[in-house]
């Protein structure tokens, strides 16, 4: 009985490198796909998490016009909205997010950003996966004037009552030191959302090597 | 299929799935500006009949408009008012510098009246004579005297003589009462509103505005004097001591006539009950009785109420000048059917801003040490599903996305495999 002819090494090595660049160009492909951008753009996936030390400097107050949560893998554009009732409704677009046009610009000193956006309870919103962050995980906001960074320090669920109770706390603005109050739903019953989800972050500054 | 042709079609596919995707939510906007005017609205047993509705909407661009702002009074079919002259209904809005402002004013007036625009916010209705509305009758003759303690040790034969006349003389008053019917003079009745993005607010008038009783046998009785600019949501209380009066003055006429009963006085003359004294007894007893089936009356005959106002939001904000109900509750002292009335009815707002993210200005944030009760106390950010489901455009574009991007991958694979 004789077996296959053994193949020299050299060969398998060649046909192995193809095989991990064939799966890897499918890999990349079916990435690019589910990411829902250009089917070229998966040619485009990043490579490893090495991140260099960034260099923040100071950036002046300006109107937010996009958020970014990398960890999500979120990007959506920021509105003003305005107070009624005591109450921050979000835009009715799901996608975007408002920024409460009475509280601190990005780059401000003093006071509090906040900014909301809507959960949808059948998914899909700009802020449905606000309760995944974590301490230590980046915001950026990027503004007329550049992009502003923090760095998440506290994420808090409350209930609505509890909430109203901390407003002073979460939206007062003799506070704060210009950090970031993100917010959005959770908790829903089957008929309503029972409990916010408040998520603070403090400034860094704009990164150095960051792009508006 | 050459490989670059998939690979450009689910590029294509990909970028219309998005932009129809990014293009639903602009198709559903809410107004920009909104306002909306009713002269009148009028329920009889349950028969309706009003004026119309106009409305006014702006969507940024341009307005759009629904119903009439010249209602006719001859259009309110089968209704029993009368000397009702005009009726004004007209609402307008606006957008300047992308914000949406509305004004809204409606009412009526007598014969001579004449309607103005809406938009200044201060009146519609010009002129006129007084409006005199026949709102209802009321029969009050249900009240009886029976079971009175005063006659409660008479023999009954005694009591028929008594009761005879006595209930005859309160029948003969009560009719005399004559179904009296339930005016309302107003010499104009209007409310106006305007709203802005942030604020809404409104005003009702009502001039020589009257309610009040009217029968062939008691003439009239004022019931209400309406005031000219009431405060917001003004209840009106209707005083019947007017009826009261009355009554008491017919009772003594009758009982008057009682001394001329032959016999009555022997009659009496066992129980040490004196003539005169039994009728004071009698008209304390009519008075305690009616008394109290007045005050029902009083409560429950009209709830009226003027310068309505609610707010839907801080920046919307719905008037009707008067709001005039005949309750069901008093529907056993009142023989008409029940009675829904109201005039000068305007909504206004809630307005917005045109939508404009890169444009819409922005407030200065709040000083540090602001006023706690500028804080918002809750945050609104939940929605139960999506505005609306995929389009078929949008599921065929996603299924288009899927299917090239499966093809490149497969063709990219193949590719690989080859070299």
């Amino acid at each position: 009985m004789t077996g296959p002819a053994p193949t020299s090494t050299p060969g398998r090595l060649a046909r192995l490198g193809r095989y991990v660049v064939a799966t890897a160009t499918a890999l990349q492909l079916l990435v690019g796909v589910l990411a829902g951008g250009s089917v070229l753009g998966s040619f485009l996936v990043p490579g490893g998490p090495s991140r260099p030390t960034p260099q923040y400097q100071a950036l002046g107050p300006g109107d937010p016009l996009r958020i970014r949560l990398p960890t999500l893998e979120v990007t959506a554009p920021v509105v003003p909205i305005a107070m009624a009732e005591r109450t921050l409704d979000p835009p009715r677009d799901y996608r975007e997010v408002g920024w409460w046009n009475a509280s601190a610009k990005p780059g401000d000193a003093q006071g509090q950003t906040v900014i909301t956006g809507h959960t949808v309870h059948t998914g899909g919103a700009s802020m449905n996966r606000l309760g995944e962050l974590r301490r230590s995980d980046l915001v950026d906001v990027v503004t007329e004037r550049g992009t502003m960074r923090y760095v998440v320090t506290q994420v808090v669920v409350l209930s609505k009552s509890r909430l109203a109770e901390r407003s002073q706390d979460i939206f007062g603005q003799d506070r704060g030191r210009g950090r970031l109050v993100l917010i959005t739903c959770t908790d829903w019953n089957g008929h309503d959302y029972l409990r916010n989800i408040v998520v603070f972050a403090k400034p860094l500054g704009a990164p150095a090597d960051a792009a508006a | 299929m050459s490989s670059s042709l998939v690979v450009r079609t689910g590029a294509v596919v990909a970028a219309t799935s998005l932009a129809l995707m990014a293009a639903g939510p602009a198709l559903a906007a809410e107004p920009v500006a909104q306002a909306s005017a009713t002269a009148l609205t009028l329920s009889v047993a349950g028969n309706g009949t009003d004026s119309g509705r106009f409305t006014a909407t702006h969507d940024g661009s341009a307005e759009t408009t629904s119903g009439t702002n010249s209602p006719a009074v001859t259009a309110l079919g089968g209704q029993t008012l009368t000397n009702l002259g005009t009726l004004a209904q007209d609402a307008t809005t606006t957008v300047a510098s992308g914000a949406g402002s509305s004004a809204a004013c409606s009412g009526v007036a007598g014969e001579g009246a004449t309607a103005v625009q809406a938009g200044d916010g201060t009146s519609c209705l010009v002129g006129g004579r007084t409006i005199t509305l026949d709102a209802a009758n009321v029969d009050l003759t249900n009240l009886e005297v029976a079971d009175d303690d005063a006659l409660r040790n008479v023999a009954p034969e005694v009591t028929s003589l008594i009761l005879g006349p006595v209930s005859d003389g309160i029948r003969t008053v009560l009719d005399g009462l004559g179904n009296p019917g339930l005016y309302v003079d107003l010499g104009a009745v209007q409310a106006v509103c305007t709203a802005t993005t942030s604020s809404a607010q409104g005003s009702a008038n009502i001039a020589n505005g009257a309610v009040y009783l009217q029968g062939p046998g008691v003439g009239r009785i004022d019931l209400v004097d309406l005031p000219l600019n009431p405060a917001p949501n003004t209840k009106v209380v209707t005083d019947l001591s007017g009826v009261l009066t009355t009554v008491q003055t017919g009772l003594d006429r009758e009982f008057a006539a009682l001394s001329s009963v032959p016999g009555l006085d022997a009659a009496l003359a066992p129980l040490n009950l004196g003539l005169n004294t039994l009728v004071d007894q009698l008209k304390a007893n009519v008075t305690d009785a009616l008394g109290p089936q007045l005050a029902p009356v009083e409560q429950n005959l009209l709830d009226l109420t003027l310068n309505k106002q609610s707010r839907p939001a801080s920046n919307a904000v719905e008037i009707t000048a008067l709001d005039l109900r005949v309750v069901p509750a008093a529907a056993q002292y009142v023989d008409a059917d029940l009675l829904a009335l109201t005039l000068g009815t305007v909504t206004c707002g809630p307005n917005a801003r045109v939508a404009a993210p890169a444009a819409a200005p922005a407030q200065q944030p709040m000083v540090a040490g602001a006023g706690a009760s500028s804080l918002p106390l809750a945050v609104t950010s939940g929605v139960e599903d999506l505005d609306s489901g995929p389009s078929p455009f949008t599921i065929a574009g996603l299924t288009g996305l899927v299917l090239a991007g499966t093809a490149a991958g497969v063709v990219g694979f193949r590719r690989s495999l080859r070299q």
